[in-house]
């Protein structure tokens, strides 16, 4: 297993990507953690999440750079970007993503061994992607490290993609030691922008400057407003805003909205998968799949394509003209633009068919090691695709529970190539009231240096600071919870002695509380009904006693973990990841 | 495990603080950028015709080979039919006196025979033999001054109509009154041989018949018989024209080979020659001439002789002078051209080709039987024309150097206009590119000036440019040059200088390969020269 980790974590910092929610993967006391994990079991056995409140998610992420990298500020105050810099942050490809998602209905119930929810969710995706190069030829033109080489901008594009997902969730906990879930959802899709091929290079010849120009893009589009060109080349977008039966029918007319929001011909299935299993009262692992489907856009599509089209300008072919005639830059800018104009209309076509898009299938694996009842670490592992290209990140995070009223978690984790991401998580649970803040990086908050440029008069000045950070990225909301098992505040100074106690009391209070709750965490030691004898003598408000001492061996078991973890099981095990009978 | 959560609190206190170090802080809104824009200007690929052609209009020529040459051409000029011979109307009177005794009263009829030849004269002492018409009007006038009625029977052997009988018509005049008849001579063959000469002579016979009326006749009335020939024209004429000159007039005819050239050091064209293409379709040898034959510049002043030799030997002369013989054709309808050189064997023409502009002044003149104790056999159409053209030929073949050609360009590219009214120039390099398959090298110089034709600065001194392709013994290129890039540097200054630049003066220094051993290079179309001028601005663009 060292082995495994090591190589997982050797192979995954070379390269570190875009990155979805790694900190709600350790707040199991939100019930939106089945967002990320759908085997996770919440704590409560009813949730209610308010519209829209409940969840409200949004994130930024940037692969390439930060501000930080790309600018300096010179002798004299002035900013000038720091290309070098910037170059060596940069891969070949980059990407600026943005996620958005809010929870339009969610309600959740257990039911035995079982935990069912539904959502409706609204979503929204976009991926820019950005090659290199096109930063080093906006940032200092194509005069410097470009002369002489081809400018790539292979791989640039836009993907947008505004869908709303109805979901139905289901998670089943088997003897405490396994558990799995599923979600399937039918898509609704509202908005989409794929790019489907596009490479694109420029070339500046050396000691001519002659610019050779070779590109092919397939944009496809759905419900986006058509876009001319010269008034009358459809560009991009399928939907004609000049026609007032097509907007009535898109939804776009006023009174129709239901058309927009119902009605699209937009459909496509998905489901995310996951499962959590105990491999020792100390180490938990957990995996997941989530987005694994397509939607199937129909309603006002278009496919704008321009087939390979290769084009070199190399300069007026009359010298006397560029002095003479036209005597003008905008002259030499004319010649440019119609040359080009006129043999890209030769490449181009547009269309209007359906076609499919496949959702961004993202992967968590993490591993959980129990320090105590109250405090948990782990390592999560997360990859992605995007654009076709296998997106990785990981973290770590530290986990506190503050009996049910608080859980708090602090995490670092790496990807997008940035080292600088510092999460911070905290759930309060006010009676039925869940409030909950969670950010995967608290350092892009002070990025934008709120202060000097939100709250301050400071007129014409933007100050920002130039950490190295890319990425930014909040989860917030508020949940109706019911049914959380009660607890108390872990004692400190017995904290480290918890885990050593056994007693014969303890072992009791085990028995009452597996009797009483719904399992939590799986049960090392459950063998099927088989312990529904010891299950049925707990109490519900039993409690571990932590003034209990330990026996010796506890640390060094290998074998199996019946007898010690029923004595060292805590009464009641509302922590997530605890065993009941720890 | 205390001691674990302490240290996992402690790493973990570590971590965000290192992460929450204080970084610098910078405002955005002093950003600023700079940029290395790489712009093409131009590409051209110019072959040595397509130059020519720019500076020398339509002169330029291609020869079997591909070489090229020069061609100046004058335009035609031409001496027709009716400027060698022009047919006067003709008009003469026979006069009869039919009673050679007065009688008092005639009552019957007599008849009286006249034979008259009558001599045709031409304004150049031509002497004709015959004349076909193509149109004319015979009219002739019986004017009776006698008492009685008179029939004229009018006979002239010397027109012959189409069919080949003469001309002949019956006039009856009465008692004291006129009579008139008239004739078409289209299609007539006027014979001027049938009198005593054998040439410009018309007979007319006339047998007159008068019938008495019974009234007296006297010796002193008569009988007046006028003909005349108005609006005559022919279509052939034979006979002996006799020596003619014509005068062509003067014809400028100006050589400035490069025009925007503003001096040249050294430049000879080894091989250019004048020649005159005569067409002769007349019936008769002709000569031409130069009654003079000179240059001059371009003010009119004289610059010398242009000397001749017809014989190709050394006894080169100024004009009047003349050159061999121009043919004749055998036969009426045909034509005979006659090309006449003037090259560096029989004259001084290739002294005159240099590279400064001038004209050459000639007049032609043209000579018909030159030899006038001699009796011609000439004919002449009426289509019939000698016509004269000159064409000066250059082949490009020859050297050059220290040949220096400027012009002055309106300009107007602010560098600083290019992207925003931000843009701010800091330095600017101009990349000539040059694949020389030309065999001249090629300097140059680029002057910036102010809308007053100031001078701002100087972007290149004299740069070479242009490397000279390589070149066989003949002087032809057999190898392009390999590609050249020079850079001409612009400093912030000289930017600053771009900005203001209005005019721009583009000086080029050429010379042909081996100049300085006076090594003749040849040009040929298929010469190329590839050119691309490309800029490189660096500063802030937005």
């Amino acid at each position: 297993m060292r082995k495994i980790i090591f190589i997982s974590f050797v192979f995954l910092l070379t390269k570190i990507n875009a990155q979805q929610d790694f900190i709600l993967y350790h707040m199991p006391s939100i019930p939106q953690i089945t967002q990320v994990d759908p085997a996770s079991m919440p704590d409560s056995k009813l949730d209610i999440g308010l519209p829209i409140i409940s969840s409200v998610y949004g994130s930024v992420f940037n692969t390439g750079f930060s501000i930080g990298d790309i600018f300096y500020q010179n002798a004299n105050g002035i900013m000038m970007p720091d290309v070098d810099n910037a170059i060596a942050k940069m891969s070949s490809e980059n990407f600026f993503i943005l996620n958005g998602s809010t929870d339009l209905m969610f309600v959740g119930f257990k039911a035995g061994n079982n935990f069912f929810s539904l959502n409706v969710t609204e979503k929204l995706d976009f991926t820019f992607n950005y090659p290199r190069d096109l930063i080093v030829l906006a940032m200092e033109g194509n005069g410097n490290r470009l002369l002489g080489k081809r400018a790539s901008l292979d791989g640039l594009g836009f993907d947008f993609t505004h869908w709303r997902e109805y979901a139905i969730h289901w998670v089943h906990d088997v003897h405490h030691k396994f558990s799995y879930g599923a979600r399937l959802k039918y898509l609704y899709g509202m908005e989409n922008f794929t790019t489907d091929v596009s490479y694109m290079g420029i070339e500046t010849d050396q000691n001519t400057h002659a610019l050779k120009f070779d590109m092919a893009f397939d944009f496809r589009t759905s419900g986006l407003p058509q876009v001319m060109v010269d008034g009358d080349i459809p560009a991009i977008g399928g939907l004609n805003t000049n026609d007032s039966i097509a907007m009535q029918q898109s939804g776009f007319s006023e009174g129709y909205i239901n058309n927009y929001l119902f009605n699209r011909n937009n459909r496509g299935l998905g489901i995310d998968l996951g499962f959590n299993y105990h491999v020792s009262d100390k180490l938990l692992l957990e995996a997941s799949v989530l987005d694994l489907g397509f939607i199937n856009w129909n309603s006002y599509t278009a496919n704008s394509k321009l087939e390979a089209w290769n084009y070199e300008y190399d300069g007026i072919s009359n010298p006397i003209s560029i002095f003479g005639d036209g005597s003008s830059v905008d002259f030499l800018k004319e010649v440019l633009e119609d040359s080009i104009e006129e043999d890209l209309k030769n490449n181009y076509s547009y269309s209007n068919e359906s076609y499919s898009t496949s959702l961004r299938t993202k992967i968590y694996a993490s591993m959980e090691y129990i320090v105590d009842h109250n405090n948990f670490i782990s390592l999560s592992l997360y990859s992605s695709f995007v654009r076709n290209r296998w997106r990785r990140g990981m973290g770590i995070a530290y986990n506190y529970h503050l009996g049910n009223f608080l859980s708090a978690t602090a995490s670092y984790s790496i990807y997008n190539r940035s080292y600088s991401n510092v999460g911070f998580g905290l759930s309060l649970n006010l009676g039925p009231v869940e409030i909950y803040c969670l950010t995967d990086n608290v350092l892009a908050f002070g990025t934008l240096n709120p202060r000097d440029n939100f709250l301050s008069d400071a007129a014409s000045s933007i100050n920002i600071d130039t950490k190295k950070v890319r990425n930014g990225q909040i989860h917030f909301g508020l949940n109706l919870t019911f049914g959380r098992d009660k607890k108390e505040k872990p004692i400190e100074e017995e904290d480290e002695n918890r885990a050593k106690s056994v007693s014969s009391s303890s072992e009791k209070s085990n028995e009452s509380s597996s009797q009483s709750n719904t399992p939590k965490r799986t049960n090392y030691n459950s063998k099927g009904s088989s312990d529904k004898n010891q299950k049925s003598k707990k109490t519900k408000n039993s409690k571990s006693s932590y003034n209990t001492k330990t026996e010796k061996k506890k640390n060094t078991r290998k074998g199996e973990l019946k007898t010690k973890v029923e004595q060292s099981a805590p009464k009641s095990s509302t922590v997530r990841k605890v065993s009941r009978k720890l | 495990m205390k001691r674990l959560k302490q240290l996992l609190y402690f790493l973990f206190l570590a971590l965000i603080l290192a992460s929450c170090k204080k970084s610098d802080q910078v405002d955005l809104s002093s950003l600023q950028t700079y940029h290395h824009v790489a712009i093409p200007l131009v590409s051209a690929e110019i072959d040595v015709e397509d130059m020519l052609e720019r500076d020398t209009g339509d002169i330029i020529s291609t020869g079997a080979d591909g070489e090229l040459f020069l061609a100046y051409v004058t335009p035609p000029t031409s001496i027709n039919a009716s400027e060698i011979v022009d047919i006067p109307e003709q008009n003469f009177i026979i006069s009869v006196n039919p009673a050679t005794q007065n009688l008092p009263a005639l009552n019957n009829s007599i008849s009286y025979g006249d034979t008259s030849i009558n001599t045709f004269t031409f304004p150049s002492g031509e002497e004709l033999t015959s004349i076909d018409f193509s149109q004319g009007i015979l009219t002739i006038d019986i004017d009776n001054n006698l008492s009685h009625q008179v029939v004229v029977n009018i006979a002239i052997p010397s027109l012959v109509d189409d069919q080949g009988g003469y001309f002949s018509d019956i006039l009856t005049a009465p008692a004291n009154n006129p009579a008139v008849t008239q004739a078409n001579l289209s299609n007539y063959t006027f014979d001027l041989t049938k009198g005593n000469m054998g040439y410009n002579e018309m007979v007319v016979y006339l047998d007159v018949t008068i019938n008495g009326s019974g009234s007296p006749i006297n010796t002193a009335d008569d009988l007046n018989f006028s003909f005349s020939m108005d609006n005559l024209e022919f279509s052939t004429i034979l006979g002996d024209i006799k020596y003619q000159q014509f005068d062509l007039g003067s014809i400028p005819l100006e050589i400035d080979i490069f025009g925007n050239s503003e001096s040249a050091v050294q430049f000879l064209l080894t091989n250019p020659k004048i020649e005159h293409t005569i067409q002769n379709s007349f019936g008769f040898t002709a000569n031409m001439g130069m009654q003079s034959m000179y240059y001059e510049d371009l003010q009119g002043v004289f610059l010398g002789d242009v000397l001749y030799d017809s014989a190709a030997g050394s006894n080169l002369q100024p004009a009047p002078f003349y050159f061999p013989p121009i043919q004749q054709p055998s036969n009426q309808g045909d034509s005979v051209t006659s090309i006449i050189t003037m090259d560096a064997t029989n004259s001084t023409i290739n002294e005159l080709i240099n590279s400064t502009p001038k004209t050459i002044v000639s007049n032609p003149v043209v000579v018909i039987n030159a030899d006038s104790t001699i009796t011609n056999n000439n004919f002449i159409s009426s289509s019939s024309k000698i016509s004269v053209s000159t064409e000066i030929t250059l082949p490009l073949e020859g050297y050059a150097g220290g040949w220096i050609m400027g012009d002055t360009i309106p300009f107007d590219f602010k560098v600083d206009e290019l992207f925003s009214s931000e843009t701010d120039i800091d330095s600017a390099i101009i990349k000539f590119s040059t694949t020389n398959g030309w065999p001249v090298e090629v300097n140059f110089t680029l002057e910036l000036l102010d809308s007053n034709m100031n001078l701002l600065s100087s972007i290149a001194d004299g740069e070479l440019v242009l490397q000279s392709a390589t070149l066989d013994a003949n002087g032809k290129v057999i190898e392009e040059s390999e590609q050249k890039v020079t850079l001409l540097g612009c400093d912030e200054s000289c930017v600053d200088n771009l900005n203001q630049t209005k005019f721009v003066i583009l000086l080029v220094t050429a010379g042909t390969s081996g100049f300085d051993n006076q090594q003749s290079v040849k040009i040929y179309n298929d010469y190329k020269l590839q050119l691309s001028m490309a800029l490189l601005i660096s500063g802030r663009m937005f």
